[in-house]
């Protein structure tokens, strides 16, 4: 009987243990009650500076008339990857940024002329450029750009018989206009 | 922006040398300091 009334004892304690920690959790609303705070997740900022890589395709048209002293044209596809550094600042829902893309390419091709043919390739083309783009969405940027472009075109010659005859390596400077999401 | 810190991005650009071009199509990755 002791031991029954000791056992229902520490029953009713344990029990009212535990009500005062739910009572001490969950307080009832009264004067001065304040809900928690809902704090929404932070939006992403575009201001910063960023570095990153790249894969893609690529085609070319080539034209190296003077290297080979007729006309000379090839039109190459293949794949270009690099890297990239840039830096954006935000205003609102405007972002505007510079950028430097350095790719290098398998761009290759083999063009026959009247005096033998010649295998042409595109190296690496660079692009400098600046950005403007528009968030649609706090974390999508629709976006164009331009600047400065340089590529590096190797050209080697050959005559019908196959033998070696000529090269050049050219780099040429230019322009560059596009435009994408991230 | 999918991740802290990380973008996606795809792009198109055209190059001009004068007599010769080059365009890409390209897709890549960002990391945000």
């Amino acid at each position: 009987m002791r031991k029954s009334l000791a056992l229902c004892a520490a029953t009713i304690a344990l029990a009212a243990g535990h009500a005062f920690a739910a009572d001490l959790r969950f307080p009832p609303p009264g004067p001065g009650y304040l809900p928690p705070a809902f704090l929404p997740p932070a939006l992403p900022n575009w201001s910063g500076c960023y570095a990153g890589a790249n894969l893609g395709g690529a085609w070319a048209k080539i034209d190296e008339g003077n290297t080979v002293g007729g006309t000379l044209t090839a039109n190459p596809a293949g794949v270009a990857g690099g890297g990239q550094v840039g830096c954006d600042i935000q205003f609102d829902q405007w972002v505007f940024g510079i950028r430097d893309m350095f790719d290098g390419t398998n761009l290759r091709s083999s063009t026959s002329f009247s005096a033998g043919s010649a295998n042409t390739r595109t190296n690496w083309f660079d692009t400098l450029t600046a950005r403007e783009g528009f968030l649609f969405q706090p974390n999508v940027l629709i976006y164009a750009q331009g600047g400065a472009a340089w590529t590096n075109t190797s050209v080697i010659v050959f005559n019908f018989a196959g033998t070696q005859i000529g090269q050049s390596s050219t780099n040429n400077n230019g322009w560059t206009l596009g435009g994408g999401g991230e | 922006m999918f991740a802290p810190h990380w973008s996606v991005f795809a792009e198109y650009n055209f190059m001009g040398f004068g007599t010769s071009n080059i365009q890409d199509l390209t897709a890549g990755v960002n990391y945000r300091f």
